[in-house]
């Protein structure tokens, strides 16, 4: 016989679990602001650091802190937070991706509240930073960084080479002389035991070498509409790049890179030169088995870097203003931005705090960390747009097969302008 | 005795209140979500603005994309060998560890393992094994004198490492081949048995036609899960590299609504996929109905 069972019990089990859940997801207390960031572990303490500096000083305003570990994940976790319409209340973004918010309305613009705040003005911050964040003519996010596009290298290699560290003011052709003397087979097996350079094969990478040929890579940076690398000067530039892989061979094929990222072959000690922005410093700290530096990128017909920079944005639906701005602002006061760039993460857009001993700590590497500064007057910004990202990751595509031997330059070139020229369209820039 | 205020409920209506959450589940995320997806795939939104009415141009939009058909090509190409290989992987696997023995449960529980992992923990541990360079798999094909293929890093070979990695993940498959076989009375074995049919015979004239309409049922499911659940496992391992060669329509989906938050593009792209699942579905009845397999009075698939 089948035991009775009796709906009045599950009736109750029901209610009950019911009321369970309604009392779980009762909304946080109105001080609580919500902030999300992306970044390797030394990064999150950093932040989990500057959290509870601020809670010491507002105790009033409780920070719950989001870590996204990896930055892809990162954006799309921030797009779907935003289409769901219960964004973070503060988040950290790129200039290359905060566009898309933007365009749509969804950060509340912050150049009044800067104006009206006593901690920092706009003059205290590098200008090349406020302007990546200047959207529509406001001031939209707050910089906390201005790093760029810098050669690490491995000190004890060119020791080992007997070759001379990178100069401040090297050349194309210097920097392929080195990564050619340091790209070597030492048991002469066929086999390369040790590359010269590793850089990622993508836009971002190669801006800085189109633009230190004279070349541009969009046809207007008011008004980008389509990708210019079919122009003589920059598809020399792409030209120039490839061929460090197709020519001289001194960075890593395609099996090899898939193998193993650059980032890691430069930490494992089987690559000399790596060309990263700042973000690579903090875990590079750790190396214990090598000594090494920065150095600034080479130069050609012009001196030229790739701005990287992030800012704290504030959504615009968030409930309590005042409190995601107090905590913005104390983000970017001196006393925060020391806070992070004690981690070795950030070249901090406060000159005060850039010019330092927070940021050029000489008892810490790299030693050449002034060469960030020395960039900052040099650097140029990839278009803002809404859908740069997509530009970006389809354009990296052709880069990648041009840079792998698939297709050539000039095939790439034009793949890359009528490929994106959807995006273009698709998309509002500022 | 005091009467209940309800009568106690029949068995009927016991199995109907179990399967009442279940349902209402599929109702409230599933089906009503694929139904509003329906009416969003006429608009424009990118649910940070209030929809724009589009007609159908948001199908036009998708199925002229430069990567749609390759994507339907690669969605395709990921469903008509996997499936297939891991239906009959699962039943092969099921007959020979049907038996009872001493080490038998161990390994039946070792083919049930790889469905257990998290698809993301798993995906990652084939991220290690298929390492053109230092993953295990390499390293022993160049041990016994095999030109090593470079997997997620070449275009030719970028689709056979996903086969590959699918073909163990058959647990679920497994169990309900098991619990089949199992279900076939012993009376019929006996039978064929006292009439001189080898084992070949059995298997060929008992054991496949008996089993036919759950194998047909399992390919039903494994294909629509294919068809849709491989993105994560795509996404993780190659993000729909290496150009393309694993660029599904899931993936397709997936950056019109969250890359460029086009949701009605991605609702009518998902719509494309839910057409292709439904043809997919279609054809293998209509193979079933020409074999007469799992479609008759007797047999209770469809």
């Amino acid at each position: 016989m089948h035991h009775p069972f009796y709906p009045r019990l599950l009736w109750r089990l029901l209610t009950t679990s019911l009321a369970l859940l309604l009392l779980l997801s009762c909304s946080p207390s109105p001080d609580t602001i919500s902030f999300m960031v992306s970044g390797d572990p030394a990064e999150r303490q950093a932040y989990l650091d500057l959290v509870a500096a601020f809670q010491k000083a507002h105790p009033e305003i409780l920070v719950e802190v989001t870590h996204i570990p990896s930055a892809s994940t990162y954006r799309d976790r921030l797009s779907t937070e935003f289409a769901a319409g219960s964004p973070p209340d503060v988040t950290l973004m790129n200039y290359r991706r905060y566009g898309a918010f933007a365009a749509n309305g969804l950060l509340e613009p912050l150049g009044p509240y800067l104006a009206a705040s006593d901690l920092i003005q706009p003059d205290d911050f590098y200008p090349a930073t406020i302007d990546a964040f200047t959207w529509d003519g406001v001031i939209t996010c707050i910089p906390q960084n201005i790093s760029s596009l810098v050669v690490y290298y491995n000190q004890d290699m060119f020791d080992a080479a007997g070759v001379a560290y990178p100069a401040d003011d090297w050349t194309w052709a210097d920097f392929v002389k080195t990564a050619v003397s340091l790209t070597q087979d030492f048991d002469n097996d066929g086999t390369i035991d040790q590359y010269g350079l590793g850089v990622d094969p993508s836009l971002y990478r190669l801006a800085p070498f189109v633009w230190q040929n004279g070349g541009v890579i969009v046809n207007s940076e008011e008004f980008p509409a389509r990708l210019t690398l079919t122009r003589p000067p920059s598809q020399a530039a792409l030209q120039w790049f490839v061929d460090l892989r197709q020519v001289h061979g001194v960075v890593p094929g395609r099996i090899e890179a898939a193998a193993q990222d650059n980032e890691s072959r430069f930490v494992g000690g089987s690559t000399a030169m790596f060309l990263d922005s700042r973000r690579a410093t903090p875990t590079f700290r750790e190396i214990e088995g090598f000594v090494w530096d920065v150095a600034p990128l080479p130069r050609n017909q012009a001196v030229a870097s790739v701005l990287h920079s992030d800012a704290y944005c504030l959504s615009s639906t968030t409930q309590n203003k005042e409190a995601a701005w107090t905590f913005i602002e104390f983000a970017n006061s001196v006393a925060g931005q020391t806070i992070i760039a004690g981690s070795g993460r950030t070249v901090p857009s406060l000159i005060a705090v850039a010019e330092s001993d927070a940021f050029l700590d000489p008892g810490k590497l790299p030693a050449r960390s002034y060469v960030w500064l020395d960039t900052a007057t040099t650097l140029r910004l990839v278009p803002i747009i809404s859908t740069w990202e997509e530009i970006e990751s389809t354009a990296n595509e052709e880069i990648e097969r041009a840079f792998y031997g698939d297709i050539s330059v000039e095939e790439a070139a034009l793949l890359i302008d009528s490929r994106t020229e959807e995006y273009f369209l698709l998309g509002i820039s500022r | 005795m005091r009467k209940p205020l309800w009568r106690p409920l029949s068995y009927q209506q016991r199995l109907r209140l179990l399967l009442l959450p279940y349902l209402s589940g599929i109702l409230l995320l599933v089906a009503l979500p694929a139904l509003l997806s329906f009416g969003l795939a006429f608009f424009r939104y990118d649910a940070l603005s209030p929809p724009t009415w589009l007609g159908t141009l948001n199908f036009l939009f998708v199925t002229t994309d430069e990567l749609f058909l390759l994507s339907v090509q690669n969605s395709l190409a990921l469903v008509i060998l996997p499936v297939p290989l891991r239906v009959m992987g699962a039943f092969l696997l099921a007959i020979l560890l049907r038996r009872n023995g001493r080490f038998l449960g161990w390994f039946r529980a070792s083919i049930y393992l790889p469905s257990v992992l998290p698809t993301a923990a798993y995906a990652l541990a084939w991220l290690w094994i298929l390492n053109p360079l230092y993953g295990p798999m390499n390293l022993l094909l160049q041990a016994i004198g095999i030109a090593p293929p470079a997997w997620f890093a070449d275009t030719q070979w970028a689709k056979p490492g996903l086969l590959l990695l699918s073909l163990w993940q058959i647990g679920e498959g497994f169990l309900v081949c098991l619990a089949a076989l199992q279900d076939i009375p012993s009376t019929v074995e006996d039978a064929a048995l006292v009439d001189g049919a080898n084992r070949v015979q059995r298997f060929f004239y008992l054991t496949l036609p008996l089993m036919a309409p759950i194998l047909l049922l399992l390919t039903f499911r494994d294909a629509i899960l294919t068809l849709q659940e491989s993105f994560t496992t795509i996404f993780l391992l190659t993000g729909g590299g290496p150009y393309y060669a694993t660029y599904t329509l899931p993936m397709l989906i997936y950056e019109q609504g969250f890359g460029l938050l086009l949701f009605g593009a991605a609702s009518a792209a998902l719509w494309v996929l839910y057409a292709l699942t439904g043809l997919i579905v279609l054809a293998l009845y209509l193979i079933a109905r020409q074999w007469q397999i799992g479609t008759t009075e007797e047999t209770f698939v469809l």
